[in-house]
């Protein structure tokens, strides 16, 4: 039944006499699709369009959500890119998103490929992974914090192994490395999962033929599994490194962007500037320049995807 | 020494000695009100008669809340046309939520809120001046002498005042007096110069065989920016400089006076390492450290002394507090800071949050706060109550607070306070890491504070 036939079915009645025509079916369909898509792009244009172009008018402006913004032109573009604390944190941003996505892709894919094979235990092994995903961000913060502690695990584990203990959050050459541990445990099993499904799409007797030509298990994984997991490997690439570029909470909590800004995330330099500061036109240009970053690279890859779909 | 004879007070002593002095305050207000009171100039009868609901704000902290909670229903009492709600806000999300409420057009009527924010709201005019009339005093003059010298400099914007006082701090010395024993330093005789306060530092430290700490002899606060600020600011300020020129449009501490505090501050943690920004503990805090014995020194605020005393130290016998050092022939400065109430510019009901202000300010509510957790509303001689047995034997560090008053020193009172005071705790720390020399800290800083005070 399509769309066209329901709108009309309630006059049906009444012009039972003759046959829809070709163009009535069109503006009715016409009709249900803007009622259908209306909510959607309501939606879209209050809560995305709205708050994007405002963003951007707000980039030009000194605004400090009190009084009415001030049109100040490109200045806080200039005071952005002149202020070391803005590039500090970009260098924060960069060394937190490759330290975060990297070993979470290696070694959600290092445990995907045997978790996709039967198995006896791989079913609860599965589950204990994605136990730290539906773990609450703000509990797990809460819970490093205690690892992480002088007396904590972190420390009691070092010590086995004869290290001397290690102020995790305090020290600024290791806070970072450690809220990107942290970070790496929560998220690794969701993209153990993803990587799951993409596994169970590769059809088994690609494995088997390359089996018979008597290929080991490095090539069938280097020729066979990542070429065909490549679209996945793409897509989790983009979600993994947008999601480690807007990452707030996991520093904020831990550290606070402390110690001397050496956590200090762009998303934290942004808040910080929005909320403790009230510099909300200054905030803005952060935020429109890291959505530029982010759509820019986000289109560079998708690019890259196309182009390899079409090869 | 009388020293040795004070007794430890615990937070249960304090709520217990509390309630005996609430059932006294009940007796004894009027009478007490008569006789220091109610300062010179003031008149006794507000403009109009208080009603209607106020809405308060505070930051949670449960034994506070107690207290103040008995001073609004005693309000509520006298005034039965008025009801006051609370509303008791945990301490990491107050100053976000109370800035979106206030820029929301949806603030509370009055506000307990740190005096370093005052600025920011009072020139957005989001807090309204003081109202003398309201609170029954005849003028401003009256209103500035219910205050002690030097503890409302900054709730002050412009020319007006936006608010009181309530827990004001200066800093103090805090010290392990076993640990002193312990290393051969005499414990009634505390550092009183900033070189004493390095030398004992030093002596009290205790590193490992691997060069970690295993003892700090000296160990503030770090991180927090308000407290980087304070601690910093009182050996600036001792050697006559300031973190801001005296226009306050630019940054100061790449003077000489800037670097060398800066200096002596960093050096005493990044190369005599008798603390460290590392060796801090994010759940205990330098006077929890201090308590399990892991900090011989810090520098803080009286708020500290039952905080660390309650543990399982004995005040007089195994901790003790001392003034805040100063330099030789130095100016003598101590850094302060205070909590202020301010009434929002957008309440509905103006007079009676003024009026609630000037019971909360009443001598007798002074002296249950500071009676029951140690929070300082510094009336006029507001240090009187503490004079007085039995409680005189019982706090030094009130004595010692009241008589630094007139030496505070706040730092710059800006509008851009906060994000002053985040670049200067960032290269505060650095610096005491050894990230940074101490020049480079004070560079850093001074160039910071360019786009910041010339905003956009």
């Amino acid at each position: 039944v399509s769309v066209g036939q329901i709108a009309v079915g309630p006059a049906a009645g009444a012009v039972s006499s003759r046959r829809p025509r070709r163009g009535d079916l069109k503006r009715a369909q016409r009709r249900w699709g803007i009622a259908f898509s209306t909510p959607v792009v309501l939606y879209f244009a209050l809560f995305w369009l709205f708050p994007l172009v405002l963003a951007i008018y707000y980039s030009f402006t000194n605004y400090d959500l009190v009084q009415a913004p001030q049109w100040v032109g490109l200045q806080n573009y200039r005071n952005l890119f002149s202020n070391p604390a803005f590039w500090q944190s970009v260098r924060v941003s960069l060394l937190y998103t490759v330290g975060t996505v990297v070993p979470t892709l290696v070694i959600a894919l290092a445990l995907a490929v045997p978790l996709a094979k039967p198995g006896r235990f791989n079913g609860t092994m599965r589950i204990l992974m994605f136990i730290p995903t539906i773990v609450p961000l703000v509990g797990a913060a809460f819970l490093w914090q205690v690892i992480y502690s002088p007396n904590g695990l972190a420390n009691t584990v070092i010590g086995w192994f004869g290290f001397a203990p290690v102020s995790w959050l305090q020290n600024p050459n290791v806070a970072l490395w450690s809220i990107v541990i942290m970070v790496v445990w929560k998220t690794l099993g969701i993209f153990v999962l993803i990587f799951l499904a993409g596994l169970q799409t590769i059809p088994g007797n690609v494995y088997e033929a390359a089996r018979i030509d008597g290929a080991g298990t490095a090539r069938v994984f280097v020729r066979i599994t990542l070429p065909l997991l490549r679209r996945t490997l793409l897509f989790v690439l983009v979600i993994a490194i947008i999601g480690a570029m807007q990452s707030f909470v996991p520093a904020y909590l831990l550290t606070g962007g402390g110690p001397s800004g050496a956590t200090t995330v762009l998303p934290v330099f942004l808040y910080e500037n929005a909320f403790s500061y009230t510099l909300m036109g200054y905030a803005s240009a952060i935020s429109v320049v890291l959505f530029v970053a982010l759509g820019g690279f986000s289109w560079f890859l998708f690019r890259v995807l196309r182009e390899k779909k079409e090869d | 020494m009388a020293d040795n004879e004070e007794r430890a007070l615990s937070r249960r002593d304090l709520l217990r000695a509390g309630v005996g002095l609430g059932a006294g305050v009940a007796a004894a207000g009027p009478l007490a009100s008569l006789l220091d009171g109610v300062p010179a100039g003031a008149a006794t009868v507000p403009r109009s008669k208080p009603s209607g609901t106020l809405n308060v704000w505070i930051h949670a902290e449960p034994p506070s809340q107690l207290a103040l909670g008995q001073i609004f229903k005693a309000y509520m009492k006298k005034n039965p046309k008025v009801n006051i709600k609370v509303l008791a806000i945990p301490y990491a999300q107050f100053e976000a939520k109370v800035l979106t409420a206030f820029v929301g057009g949806n603030p509370p009527d009055l506000v307990k809120i740190g005096g370093w924010d005052f600025a920011s709201y009072a020139s957005k005019g989001l807090f309204a001046p003081v109202d003398p009339a309201a609170m029954g005093y005849r003028s401003e003059a009256a209103f500035k002498s219910a205050f002690a010298p030097g503890s409302l400099a900054s709730l002050k914007w412009g020319s007006k005042f936006y608010g009181t006082p309530i827990d004001y701090e200066n800093l103090i010395l805090l010290y392990r007096r076993d640990h002193f024993r312990e290393v051969g330093l005499n414990p009634d005789r505390p550092p009183t110069t900033w070189p004493e306060l390095q030398a004992a530092a030093q002596k009290l430290t205790i590193h490992k065989s691997n060069g970690q700490l295993k003892r700090a002899g000296l160990q503030p606060l770090f991180g927090v920016p308000i407290w980087d600020l304070l601690q910093f600011n009182s050996v600036l300020a001792g050697l006559g400089g300031s973190i801001l020129s005296n226009n306050q449009k630019a940054g100061n501490l790449s003077s000489s006076k800037g670097v060398a505090a800066m200096t002596y501050y960093a050096d005493l943690f990044a190369k005599h390492k008798v603390g460290s920004p590392q060796f801090q503990n994010l759940t205990l805090f330098p006077w929890g450290q201090m308590a399990k014995g892991d900090v011989s020194m810090t520098i803080t605020g009286l708020f500290a002394v039952p905080l660390t005393a309650s543990k399982t130290l004995k005040f007089g016998d195994q901790l003790d507090v001392a003034k805040i050092q100063q330099w030789n022939n130095g100016k003598k400065e101590v850094a302060a800071y205070t909590w202020g109430w301010a009434v929002s510019q957008h309440s509905s009901n103006k007079d009676t949050a003024f009026n609630l202000l000037r019971y909360i300010n009443e001598r007798s509510n002074a002296d249950l706060l500071m009676g029951t957790v140690y929070t300082v509303v510094p009336v006029t001689n507001w240090q009187a109550w503490w004079r007085q047995p039995p409680q005189s034997a019982g706090n030094k560090g009130a004595l010692i607070t009241a008589d630094q008053i007139k030496y505070s020193a706040y730092g710059p009172v800006i509008p851009q306070w906060a994000n002053m005071a985040q670049q200067l705790s960032n290269n505060i720390v650095a610096a005491c890491n050894g990230q940074k020399t101490p020049a480079q800290a004070c560079a850093d800083f001074d160039g910071a504070m360019q786009s910041i005070l010339a905003g956009p």
